[in-house]
């Protein structure tokens, strides 16, 4: 279950950078990953806009495993810069999860 | 009854129709029918040069009936009616026989067979040649004026539309003031304009008008008279009374909202609003947005609240509008207080068309949408002290629960048909199965009705935005002026007529007619009744009611139809 | 349509200018409409008719609006009717050009499924129903022809199998078709479009000839084309029996002159008489085609001398003489004191085709003579190539293909039918009204208006621009429109096949939002149409094959109209999948079937394939604005996406930025037909405003 947090993409200084706020759930970006893991991108970035902090811990690995290609991005018909934003997000987990 | 001179013409087609029935033979046998003077076979009856020849025909035998069996009537009726009458022949007396999409083209392998239904086809159509009478279309005076019912914005565009074409125009209001719906809006999609900038706006024009009339607190008491001289009696002000002569009516009566049930989604809560009670909270706002005087943290939005339901609750469609209203309302939620977070519980977003952009600019600002199924719908609950709960699954993340604490719930409901069971008895106007009024066709006649001269225009036709209340209300002015402009109405004369010679005055056909046609008379020989051809569709249930065969359609006489079916079967 | 009508009927005089063969638009090339599943064709031909026979509405099609001015009354429009080649007034819609048309085009109504031919029909219920020739001029080989002899139409003929009337065709333009496939150096083959291609060769013409000519020596039938004299004082004297003379007096009978040629030789012929034997050309073979000078009705004195003032004096109306071709000069047929001279080969037997074309002018020119008319139209049918064109030494452009009637066909399938009709005449022949005109001219028209509605639709996304949607790559790919043909009453096939091997589809998906919601397709709205249409498509393809499997892939399913959300409700009844998943990429599988690659968002999750045997694209609206450049300084304001703004949508639809000017349907954004139709009724009422408010005269 997810509890609804929507401070959180503020408190983790995520809505400058982080633009995913624009999707809206086509699923080209999973579809074309190369990667081609299920949780890939736009299934992250939902946990992100409903501040899901545990599950962006949870899937740590695949932020990680994100490949920057932006084959995602190059086709995402909203324009959601997602490369930046899985480095948004690598930024967060440096700093605010692992204080890296 | 005069010795008839009829021409029968058989159309080759090209081949079409002489591929497949022996049309040489078709002329031979129908040439020797009584009554008919020439009988001739075309290559191609609609070009020009076989037009050209019948006329000459036609002018040169002095014919006075003419019968072309050729396609079918939709194709040409028109064309060979509009030669008989450049012939000097009575447009009506122009019988046409389908001898392709009926006869040839059905019975490709056989040519005898489809010959000899060819002939007694045409020998069917000379039976009603020779039987057929000269007619001419009623044509009725229309009164130059319209009367528009409703002043929402869509009545009101449409008013001043006809008063700025020199039409006189009543324009009727319930309410005591004009500007329907919109008349308070701060802020409308897509462009943010202020309903009532909009409202003041088009009244200024209106009153500048010295074509229109503007009526409110008023009331519609009856109507007589049909297309073209209706006779309207309104009440203002609960007691002066008015009586108005117009050639042409336009509904724009607008739509009602669908009010939750208790207890559908927390209505009956506090804090839990329909969408339009959450705009009203929004325009009264002055510096600070708040909530029972606190800030809002949270707003849930939940669409689809009495729409799209396929049990008995709520209504079946969808009502087209809400979807690009929310998240318009969103967007202009965060404009006045950025720091809400705003969550959307949808079906599918139907920002349609351009309202697209509004999608965009709500997600930009920060809102986030979540999908809903119909069979698990969102729960709301109160918590005490701190507001509102949701818990729904969204099916955008795997089904999985999410649960969100609101301080406020907003639903989005769609249009309902507005309060008008006294004017739909008044003016007789046709209701779809949702309450909507009906139009005729949705592509062929968006804003006509069964009811000639009466047009329904915006919400009152189906749920729409603003924009397209008005569009509908300027097609149905487009309408309506055709026949206020030309002044003249023309109506088919295939109405029915009484042999009052057989009418027993029974009455039985009077309550057969949809359309209220028939009413009795007195006359000296006794009481029969009387059709009121204005009215009359010719549709012809009387004529079957009828014991006596004393009603018959014009055209389509009783002895025509029965020398019709002894012709086609000998 | 709409607009038309609804302002005639308000008392106005309307013109209706449309660019195609017919009114219709793209409603009339539907299957069945959403939400009701109307029959589109019923529904639209009334409206059609309508239009057609409205007492105040004047019809333009296959035209197109290239200016329009403003000037102190109005409008001044001026409208280009585009050249058919064919009389409306005379034409009747039979159709049987069609049949005997010998060039095939991509159907452009079917998508490009189907073929049509260069004289055609659009479709069964046009409106009007008359044919129209797509003609791009000349083609270069019937061009480059010094005898004006249509190059194109022999192979178009010869690619049809129709070698007797390809023979019958050349006769019209030149007597020696077997003397040519001999000599002639083939300018035809130099210019042909074909031999310009990498790897291509040119069609080879003169082998087609030379298989034509003998088939038509070796049979019996021989084409009449002997035609009586018929006026006493179309007598004419040629003074010599060369080529040049024979091929005059040949085009004088044919055109009913009574014509003698006097020559000194013992036998006609001039260069030819002896024949070439080392290009194949027997005595015999010459003196045969020399037959079909005779046969035409000329009279040939051999051993007979000739002078022009003789033959004056003998009663003949006028009188050709040669003059020996130099190389040097630039000659042409001239006429001087009364007579007509004419430049004649004396050696360079390839040059025959040019010997045929000034025989051929100075033919025209001794008509114009003898009629006191204008020869210059005439002169038009055989150009007079300049000097540098006519080669001194053979070229040797091409060497003769034999060729047989089994492998000409191959040889000829390759001909690119550059100027799309060919002129083979096989229409003019056969058309039993006798309307059509090859040498007609385009009509201009200068309308003066009040008031100017833009009516100009929409176009469809080209889903070539998503090339990971396969289209154009793989055949089973094909765009919503085609589907909807396939589902049509006219219908190009009698059934739902798919186009790669003709297999009837089972399972079949549709993509949504192909080109529509996409900022990468530069559209970032939505469609309004394709959400319903493919639902509606979906409904029609389980009717018509109920054990066939349709899924949609969608991102929202966008039914928003009256009846529209029962209508989805009812495809997911008879079983439609919907899946929420955009297909963002297509690829093809064994037997060239299709797998699309999503993410099953509501499914299990990740990305998921499937595998369909026919991959529908649902493309979206994008907007036609070619009309705007044509309102010069009233040039109309646009929006981002190029369709014509409204400048105030809320309160006035179909009011552009320029008074007078209204648009109405989906020229301001895509509608589907019920919004389209009240639209227009709108824009038809302000345009009335208008024109009463400016006090126009109704």
């Amino acid at each position: 279950m997810i509890r609804v947090n929507g401070e959180f993409r503020q408190r983790a200084r995520l809505d400058k950078n982080f633009n995913a706020g624009q999707c809206f759930n086509c699923g080209t970006c999973t579809a074309l990953c190369p990667v081609g893991m299920a949780i890939l991108p736009r299934q992250l970035f939902r946990y992100v806009l409903l501040g899901a902090e545990e599950k962006i811990v949870e899937y740590s690995d695949s932020i990680y495993s994100c490949l920057l290609c932006r084959m995602c991005e190059e086709n995402c018909p909203e324009g959601v810069l997602i490369a930046e934003n899985i480095r948004a997000l690598r930024r967060y987990l440096v700093e605010d999860v692992y204080h890296i | 009854m005069t010795e008839k001179k009829i021409g029968a013409f058989i159309c080759r087609c090209g081949g079409n129709i002489s591929d497949y029935v022996d049309v040489e033979q078709v002329r031979k046998e129908i040439a020797r029918e009584d009554n008919v003077t020439v009988a001739g076979i075309n290559m191609f009856s609609c070009s020009d040069a076989s037009q050209e020849d019948m006329i000459a025909n036609i002018r040169e035998n002095g014919l006075d009936g003419i019968v072309i069996a050729s396609c079918s009537p939709k194709l040409h009726l028109n064309t060979f009616r509009a030669m008989a009458e450049r012939a000097g022949l009575n447009p009506y007396q122009y019988i046409q026989v389908n001898i392709r999409e009926q006869c040839s083209w059905a019975h490709t392998h056989n040519k005898d067979a489809a010959t000899r239904k060819a002939v007694s086809l045409v020998r069917e159509g000379v039976a009603k040649a020779k039987l057929s009478e000269p007619l001419t279309p009623i044509e009725l005076t229309a009164q130059p004026s319209v009367m528009v019912i409703g002043a929402g914005l869509a009545g009101m565009r449409a008013a001043l539309a006809l008063g700025e074409m020199g039409v006189t125009v009543y324009l009727v209001e319930a309410a005591p003031e004009p500007g329907g719906s919109i008349k308070g809006r701060k802020s409308l999609f897509p462009d943010n304009s202020s309903g009532h900038e909009l409202v003041e706006s088009l009244l200024e024009r209106i009153r500048a008008n010295g074509n229109i009339v503007l009526y409110t607190s008023a009331e519609i008491l009856e109507k007589t008279g049909s297309v073209g001289n209706f006779t309207i009696r309104i009440q203002v002000d609960g007691k002066n009374e008015t009586t108005l002569s117009v050639g042409a009516v336009i509904v724009s009566t607008g739509s009602g909202s669908y009010r939750p049930t208790d207890g559908e989604f927390g209505f009956g809560l506090s804090c839990v609003l329909t969408l339009n009670q959450y705009i009203d909270m929004l325009d009264s706002s002055t510096d600070t947005f708040l909530l029972n005087g606190r800030k809002i943290r949270n707003i849930a939005y939940i669409y689809c609240v009495g729409s799209r339901r396929t049990g008995k609750e709520g209504n079946r469609y969808c009502s087209r509008y809400c979807c690009s209203a929310a998240v318009h309302t969103a967007v202009r939620t965060h404009e006045v207080d950025p720091s809400i977070g705003q969550f959307h519980f949808y079906r599918d977003i139907r920002t349609y068309g351009a309202y697209e952009e509004l999608y965009h600019e709500a997600l930009k600002k920060g809102s986030v949408f979540l999908k809903y199924g119909l069979k698990d719908p969102p729960q709301v609950t109160e918590v005490s002290g701190s507001g509102l709960r949701i818990r729904a699954k969204d099916l955008l993340t795997g089904a999985e629960t999410v649960e969100l604490e609101t301080d406020l719930v907003v639903l989005v409901t769609g249009m309902v048909p507005g309060e008008n069971s006294q004017l739909i008895d008044i003016l007789k106007l046709p209701v779809g199965k949702e309450g909507f009024f009906n139009e005729i066709h949705p592509k062929l006649r968006p804003v006509e009705t069964v009811m000639d001269g009466i047009y329904i225009a915006g919400a009152c036709q189906g749920p729409k935005t603003l924009s397209e209340s008005v569009v509908s209300g300027m097609a149905a002015v487009a309408k309506s002026a055709s026949l206020v402009l030309t002044g003249k109405v023309n109506l088919d004369p295939f109405v029915a007529r009484v042999l009052t010679e057989k009418c027993t005055g029974c009455g039985e056909c009077i309550s057969s007619c949809p359309y209220g046609a028939i009413s009795m008379k007195e006359t000296p020989d006794g009481t029969v009744v009387e059709i009121t051809e204005s009215l009359c569709k010719g549709e012809g249930a009387c004529v079957a009611i009828c014991n006596e065969e004393a009603l018959e359609i014009k055209g389509y006489g009783h002895n025509m139809i029965k020398a019709m079916i002894e012709a086609l079967g000998g | 349509m709409e607009s038309a009508v609804t302002l005639a009927d308000m008392g106005f005089d309307v013109a209706l200018v449309e660019k195609e063969a017919s009114i219709g638009g793209k409603m009339i090339l539907l299957s069945k409409v959403f939400p009701t599943l109307d029959c589109s064709s019923c529904i639209s031909t009334p409206k059609m008719a309508a239009v057609a026979n409205h007492p105040r509405i004047t019809l333009f099609t296959y035209s197109n609006v290239k200016s329009v001015k403003r000037d102190a009354h109005g409008f001044r429009v001026r409208v280009v009717s585009r050249n058919s080649y064919v009389d409306p007034q005379k034409c009747t819609g039979c159709s049987q050009c069609e049949t005997v048309c010998t060039v095939a085009r991509p159907d452009q109504f079917n998508d490009g499924m189907i073929a049509r031919r260069a004289i055609y029909i659009p479709f069964p219920q046009s409106v009007p129903k008359k044919a129209v020739i797509e003609k791009k001029g000349l083609s270069p080989c019937s061009q480059a022809c010094p005898a004006g002899i249509r190059a194109h139409g022999i192979v178009s003929l010869a690619r049809a199998g129709k070698f007797r009337e390809a023979a019958k065709r050349h006769l019209e333009d030149s007597p020696f078709p077997a003397a040519l496939s001999c000599l002639c150096y083939a300018p035809c083959e130099n210019r042909c479009t074909k031999g310009k291609t990498k790897k291509g060769a040119p069609i080879p013409i003169k082998g087609v000839s030379s298989l034509m000519a003998n088939g038509y020596y070796g049979s019996n039938d021989q084409v009449a084309i002997k035609t009586a004299p018929d006026a006493p004082e179309k007598r004419v004297a040629v003074m010599d029996a060369g080529p040049a003379g024979l091929s005059a007096a040949y085009h004088l009978a044919l055109n009913g002159y009574e014509v003698t040629v006097f020559t000194k030789d013992s036998a006609p012929g001039g260069i030819l008489a002896e024949g070439v034997p080392e290009a194949g050309l027997s005595r015999e073979l010459v003196a045969r085609e020399i037959d079909n000078v005779i046969g035409a009705g000329v009279i040939i004195d051999t051993d007979t001398s000739m002078t022009p003032e003789e033959a004056g004096r003998r009663g003949f109306a006028a009188a050709l003489a040669p003059v020996p071709w130099n190389p040097d000069l630039v000659m042409d047929p001239v006429v001087k004191d009364g007579i007509v001279t004419y430049p004649e080969l004396v050696d360079r037997p390839y040059l025959l085709a040019h010997a045929i074309g000034w025989g051929r002018r100075a033919a025209v020119m001794v008509q114009a003579l003898v009629e006191k008319r204008n020869s210059e139209d005439a002169l038009v049918l055989v150009p007079a190539l300049k000097r540098e064109k006519i080669p001194a030494k053979d070229p040797h452009y091409t060497v003769a293909t034999k060729l047989s009637e089994e492998n000409v066909q191959e040889a000829v399938s390759g001909c690119l039918d550059c100027g799309v009709c060919s002129e083979c005449r096989q229409c003019v022949e056969v058309c039993p009204g006798g309307a059509i005109d090859l040498a007609m001219k385009p009509s201009t028209c200068e309308i003066d208006t009040d008031s100017v509605v833009l009516a100009t639709g929409f176009r469809l996304f080209d889903p070539a621009r998503k090339p990971l949607l396969g289209y154009s790559r793989y055949p089973n790919v094909i765009t919503a429109m085609q589907m909807d043909r396939l589902l049509a009453p006219t219908r190009p096939y009698n059934a739902l096949l798919r186009p790669s091997d003709g297999k009837i589809p089972g399972n079949i998906a549709f993509v949504l939002c192909t080109g529509s919601r996409d900022v990468n397709a530069g559209n970032p709205r939505c469609s309004r149409i394709c959400c319903m249409y493919s639902i509606k498509q979906a409904q029609l393809i389980m009717g018509a094959l109920p054990i066939s499997e349709v899924t949609i892939y969608y991102i929202d399913i966008r039914a928003f109209g009256k009846g529209y959300d029962e209508f989805f409700q009812q495809a997911e009844g008879m079983g439609t999948h919907f899946v929420k998943g955009k297909v963002v990429r297509v690829e093809e599988v064994k037997d060239q079937n299709l797998r699309v690659h999503f993410e099953d968002m509501e499914g299990k999750g990740g990305l998921r394939q499937a595998n369909h045997d026919l991959v529908v694209l649902s493309v979206g609206a994008i907007s036609n604005p070619g009309i705007v450049k044509v309102l010069g300084d009233d040039r109309v304001e646009q929006d981002e996406l190029s369709y014509i703004r409204e400048v105030d949508g809320t309160v006035e639809p179909g009011r552009t930025s320029v008074d007078g000017i209204f648009v109405a349907g989906a020229a301001s954004g895509p509608k589907d037909i019920p919004d389209s139709v009240v639209h227009a009724g709108a824009a038809s009422a302000q345009a009335a405003s208008y024109l009463i408010r400016t006090g126009a005269l109704k």
